[in-house]
């Protein structure tokens, strides 16, 4: 939330309301986008900033929770905070379970408002944090070469050095070579590093070795907190 | 023998008798026994038997009426009219009638009696008659004192002779008859019954030789009188003077009329002309003896029946031509003489008829209404009081019909009433939600003045612009809350308003457009341009298309979120005519309920009263339209209603 301000998007089919929230908002510091029907967001979706959409239930053609079907769809991952005249129970629980930061009912008050944008935006920046992490650990891999690349593989598996010799038909000291280069190149001391990275950049997934995935995702969850210093 | 005997005078006074007791009346030419046969029939049977008898004599039977009078005298023509008529009736034609007038008043001169019996001797030698009729007493004085000279032989029946004059004549066997009696009195006796209050008494009569003796008759019976009333005799006064002494009596006087065939200027009158002149210059009641009289616009009087008496006589000489003897019939008074009156002069003079005697004949009576039409009068009374009976139990039930409708509506009024009550509290989920919108802005806009108020140094532009903002939402909220009121309003009358249905469907949107957002329906109208007048109540107008519409969400509710729609549209029919229908989407009608769905209680929701449809058309038709259903082509139904197009606003 620094630098410049968050964007709210916000999505109502009620005039008075919209303009309502654009005068609180903006007044909070929030750069405010109004649109008066769900099809209206969906055409003009905004960029890849901070922004966190306002979305009502209940409106004329599409309404709230098909919007959130169609953002999530569409791999929009934009934060929503659902703001409606009478809420229901199915329908919060739907919202929420799909992913909606929050289910807020009219006419709301300014602290809970802000503190769900708040929430949201802030999530919105973890998520981003991590994807930047993520893409940096992409980057570090492309820079492998293919050889490498087939060490590291095998090594993140678990792989002894002589089995790999073996399998990629060169000599023990070659693959640790690669080995020690792999390290260098992501920055990391240890082989168990190496496979939270790995966890992270999917490598993973769908591997021979699955068997060991659960323990490795744990792992990964709790390495994760280092991994962000 | 009498020269110049007069024939009032041959009436009254003593008359030269003596041949009359000398002759008998011969019956030689009739066989005893038959005779005594006939009697017995006569006495024991009607006159029947005694025209069978008459019958059984050879040949016709031969019967004079000698007439005292010739025609001038109503009174001896009458009864011997009567007579001959009577005689002819009853002998079945088997009578020769002979009648002859002696009429020796007008020709009084000396001899005349002699040679009117010489005349009739001669005359009726070849055929005597059987029975001569003496009408009047000169007729049968002269017929007794000159029996042998005339050769009649035949037996005497009289009639218009007072017992004084048959007393003067003396007793004869061959002569019977009716006697008449004059007697003055009795008519002054009823007049007196009459007019209680009466002074005075005026005997009127002519200026004839006649006349004065009539006249002198009168004042020998009203003598006794004198003392009590004021007697005056207005006695052969020239006839004008006579009218206006007659006009200046006072009410109170008793006016006699006798007879008068001259009067005081010389001139021969007509007495009946005279009576009727008398009777109508009188300022009195008029009272005469005679029966002629009655008619001729005189009261009444005691009177004979000259008919009658002719009758009375004429049946005498029927049971003498029978067989009878004369001597065994002795003379007797007519039994025709009674008060007669006219009916019109009591009514004229305003004389009770309950003071007549109980014997008294009332002539000329005018039925009254009643007494004429009495049976077309009742019934005209009964069709009347059925007719009245029926116009009020009418009105009767008219009250209370029109109370009953007065009721009615009152009842239907809150029905309707009762059912928008239900549409409000359905939609009033809708409309909350409609409501808090501005609610929740006015609350939001507050919430950024706070900020702009804070903040260093406060944005006081910013704070007047929401403010602005928020009087708008308030606005908009008490719209909503009045048109939701609107909707809760009572009404009391079917009231007759100028109003647009477009604008009334703009209106009723505020309502139903929450409404249809709820349930995803799509809502469009589709109006004319120009407004559309009629004359209805606002509130039932819109509960007519709250219904409709809502029965068409209602129908739409299987539908997949957000297909639905629901059009409103208006049109024109027929310039006369403003057509509204809601069509939607729905499930439709069947086609064999398109018109029960209108019936109360009809519903097919689970949770349906059945009066939405029922109340929309009775609101309709209460205001002069029509209302129908019918399934759309494409799906769904389609609800139309007309209204009358008021003229007060022209397109």
């Amino acid at each position: 939330m620094t630098g410049t301000p968050a964007s709210i998007l916000v999505v109502d089919d009620d005039p008075s309301f919209r303009a309502a929230m654009r005068a609180l908002l903006t007044a909070c510091g929030y750069r405010v986008a109004l649109y008066e029907s769900a099809r209206q967001l969906l055409e003009a979706l905004p960029g890849n900033e901070p922004a966190c959409i306002l979305l009502d239930v209940q409106m004329a053609g599409l309404s709230g929770p098909q919007l959130q079907d169609r953002l999530a769809e569409t791999g929009c991952r934009l934060p929503i905070v659902f703001i409606t005249g009478h809420g229901d129970i199915p329908t919060t629980v739907q919202t929420i379970k799909a992913g909606a930061e929050d289910f807020l009912t009219k006419p709301v008050q300014k602290e809970k408002l802000l503190a769900a944008i708040g929430r949201a935006l802030a999530r919105q920046v973890a998520m981003r944090k991590q994807d930047d992490r993520i893409a940096a650990l992409h980057t570090l891999f492309s820079q492998l070469t293919s050889r490498e690349r087939e060490v590291f593989a095998l090594l993140v598996r678990g792989k002894p050095h002589k089995q790999i010799a073996y399998a990629l038909a060169v000599s023990e000291r070659t693959i640790k070579v690669h080995r020690h280069n792999v390290l260098q190149k992501f920055h990391v001391q240890s082989l168990a590093e190496l496979a939270v990275i790995a966890e992270r950049l999917g490598l993973l997934r769908g591997s021979p070795a699955a068997n060991d995935s659960d323990s490795s995702g744990n792992r990964a969850t709790t390495i994760a907190p280092t991994l962000q210093q | 023998m009498r020269t110049l005997p007069s024939i009032a005078d041959s009436w009254f006074l003593p008359v030269w008798r003596g041949i009359v007791t000398a002759s008998t009346p011969s019956r030689s030419h009739i066989p005893a026994p038959l005779v005594f046969v006939v009697f017995v029939s006569v006495i024991s049977f009607s006159a029947l038997s005694a025209t069978d008898v008459v019958h059984a004599q050879s040949g016709p039977r031969r019967v004079l009426v000698l007439h005292t009078h010739t025609t001038q005298v109503p009174a001896s023509v009458i009864a011997g009219e009567s007579a001959k008529k009577r005689l002819t009736e009853r002998a079945q034609g088997q009578i020769e009638l002979y009648t002859e007038f002696l009429d020796f008043e007008r020709f009084a001169t000396d001899g005349q009696e002699a040679r009117m019996t010489r005349y009739l001797a001669e005359r009726y030698r070849d055929r005597e008659p059987e029975v001569i009729l003496a009408i009047g007493p000169s007729s049968l004085r002269f017929v007794v004192q000159n029996r042998r000279n005339l050769g009649f032989e035949a037996p005497i029946v009289f009639c218009l002779t007072s017992r004084a004059r048959l007393a003067a004549i003396g007793p004869d066997p061959a002569v019977t008859g009716i006697i008449s009696e004059f007697d003055l009195t009795k008519t002054l006796s009823l007049a007196q019954r009459l007019q209680s209050d009466a002074r005075s008494i005026v005997v009127v009569s002519g200026a004839s030789e006649f006349d004065r003796q009539w006249a002198q008759i009168a004042r020998r019976q009203l003598a006794p009188y004198e003392q009590t009333f004021d007697t005056r005799y207005f006695e052969g006064l020239g006839h004008d003077d006579l009218m206006r002494a007659l006009k200046s009596l006072s009410r109170d006087t008793i006016v006699i009329m006798l007879t008068a065939y001259r009067d005081g200027d010389g001139r021969f009158v007509i007495p009946a002309e005279v009576v009727t002149d008398v009777a109508r210059a009188s300022s009195a009641p008029v009272y005469s003896p005679y029966e002629t009289h009655l008619g001729s616009g005189v009261v009444g009087g005691h009177t004979d029946s000259f008919e009658r008496i002719g009758d009375e006589a004429a049946d005498l000489a029927l049971s003498i031509l029978a067989g009878a003897a004369p001597s065994t019939i002795s003379p007797r008074p007519t039994s025709s003489d009674r008060v007669r009156v006219d009916w019109r002069q009591l009514q004229r003079w305003g004389l009770n008829e309950n003071r007549l005697p109980e014997t008294a004949e009332v002539r000329f009576r005018e039925l009254s209404l009643w007494e004429r039409y009495r049976w077309p009068i009742v019934a005209m009374i009964v069709v009347v009081l059925a007719q009245a009976a029926a116009l009020a139990w009418m009105l009767f039930e008219r009250n209370r019909r029109r109370l009953a409708q007065a009721a009615l509506q009152q009842r239907l009024l809150e029905v309707i009433h009762l059912n928008r009550t239900a549409t409000a509290s359905a939609l009033s989920a809708s409309v909350a939600h409609e409501l808090n919108q501005p609610l929740a802005a006015i609350q939001s806009y507050a919430e950024a003045a706070e900020i702009y108020l804070k903040s260093t140094p406060p944005n006081l532009d910013r704070v007047e612009e929401i403010l602005g903002n928020i009087r708008e939402d308030d606005k908009r909220a008490a719209d909503i809350i009045s048109h939701f009121r609107g909707l809760l309003k009572r009404s009391d009358a079917f009231e007759l308003r100028e109003l647009d249905v477009n604008e009334v469907i703009r209106t009723t949107r505020r309502i139903l457009d929450p409404e249809a957002l709820k349930r995803g329906v799509t809502l469009s109208t589709h109006q004319t341009e120009t407004s559309l007048s009629v004359r209805a109540d606002q509130v039932h107008l819109q509960q007519v298309i709250l219904n409709l519409a809502v029965n068409g969400l209602d129908a739409m509710q299987n539908c997949p979120a957000g297909t639905g729609r629901m059009s409103i549209q208006t049109a024109v029919v027929g310039e006369a005519e403003v057509e509204v229908s809601i069509a939607d989407t729905g499930t439709g009608i069947p086609a064999d309920k398109l018109n029960a769905i209108f019936d109360t209680f009809y519903t097919t929701k689970r949770l349906g009263t059945g009066l939405g449809l029922s109340i929309a058309r009775t609101i309709v038709e209460t205001y002069g339209g029509r209302i129908w259903a019918e399934n759309r082509p494409g799906g769904g139904a389609a609800f139309r209603f007309t209204l009358p197009r008021s003229r007060g606003i022209s397109a």
